[in-house]
């Protein structure tokens, strides 16, 4: 078997939940974080592209993932503002998800943007710096600290003041100790 | 617990969930997958093989045409009557394939320039692809797995013999040493 091929079925029967979770951040719909993730892989693989290990190929598949997530989004957008106004919403939030103890950060995420929402995940998630983000996405680095300051507003909106840090990664704790007598 | 933890952990639920309740459609997606490298690398064998063809033989040709001379079918980068469509043809006699074919230095740039017109005639045998590191090991060329190609090439080489890498290019590079 090619090495394309073992690294294909490794990370279909190995990383596709993990890539399902990661996707449904970026969606926030799990029928279409899965059909998102096939999709992902399919068109890694297809087109011969990160063939040599695992993690070359998951992280090309996130890659793909956001971008993705963010065309469809937006087309989406799209065709809702073409849908009448009086339209009902396509499903109601259940009882149990409203006590869940993840309802609350999934319905800040809804607030988002799809920009925002990817940005918010890849740094994050990923960890990745803005310059990362901003390659990955194609936009400018100021574009997606824009973006960043703008989700971390609505997240703070929604989850509190102390959910959103945006300089956390850049602080090092200090512990204080008692001085010598 | 700060954001990244929580969006980790929110991540992991909806894995977990998946993974409890995954459809049984790996073996498909993979299908897919495997049925979509060979139709695109099919495409792209047939884009470099028109695009070959046209540099080995059109190109000549018309430039024959042009300059008042015989309108002869030549091999490509034996004809030096066109600077500019000799060019296109260099570049595409320096890929990776032919070198990974021919990995003696001491063999002249012709030989390899001789062996184009054979690449690219042969449209059957799937050598079309020859620029395209993709396009050379992919389905189009193998129907199925009993015909490997160069990622299983590269393994037998990697197994066979520690000093060579599984590049060809670094194989290429290696050469030199010897001298």
């Amino acid at each position: 078997m090619r090495t394309w091929a073992k690294v294909m079925e490794t990370v279909v029967r190995e990383r596709r939940p993990a890539l399902v979770g990661y996707a449904y951040l970026m969606t926030g719909s799990r029928v279409e974080a899965e059909d998102l993730v096939q999709d992902a892989i399919v068109r890694t693989f297809a087109r011969g592209r990160a063939k040599n290990s695992v993690v070359q190929a998951e992280a090309y598949i996130k890659r793909a993932i956001a971008n993705e997530a963010i065309n469809r989004a937006r087309h989406r957008m799209v065709v809702e503002q073409r849908k009448p106004l009086v339209a009902t919403p396509y499903s109601v939030p259940g009882h149990e998800s409203m006590v869940s103890a993840r309802a609350d950060l999934e319905a800040a995420l809804e607030v988002l943007s799809p920009r925002e929402r990817a940005v918010t995940v890849l740094k994050y998630v990923d960890d990745l710096t803005i310059a990362s983000i901003a390659a990955i996405l194609k936009l400018s680095d100021g574009t997606v600290k824009r973006y960043l300051a703008n989700a971390a507003v609505k997240l703070r909106e929604q989850l509190g003041d102390d959910a959103v840090n945006l300089t956390e990664r850049n602080t090092v704790p200090v512990i204080l100790t008692e001085s010598r007598p | 617990m700060d954001l990244s933890q929580r969006l980790h952990s929110l991540a992991s639920d909806v894995g977990n969930d998946y993974a409890m309740s995954a459809p049984e459609d790996a073996a498909a997606l993979i299908g897919k997958a495997r049925r979509g490298r060979m139709v695109w690398t099919s495409g792209v064998g047939a884009v470099a093989a028109a695009g070959a063809a046209s540099l080995a033989f059109g190109g000549p040709a018309v430039a024959s045409v042009l300059s008042g001379g015989d309108t002869q079918l030549a091999p490509a980068g034996t004809t030096s009557e066109s600077t500019s469509t000799d060019e296109s043809v260099t570049t595409t006699e320096s890929d990776d394939a032919f070198e990974t074919e021919s990995s003696d230095d001491s063999t002249p740039p012709t030989t390899t320039s001789a062996s184009a017109p054979g690449g690219v005639i042969d449209l059957t045998g799937g050598k079309t692809g020859e620029g395209d590191d993709d396009a050379y090991d992919d389905d189009a060329y193998d129907d199925d797995d009993a015909y490997d190609d160069d990622d299983a090439y590269d393994d037998e080489v990697e197994d066979s013999d520690e000093t060579h890498s599984d590049d060809s290019a670094e194989t290429h590079s290696d050469e030199p040493d010897d001298d």
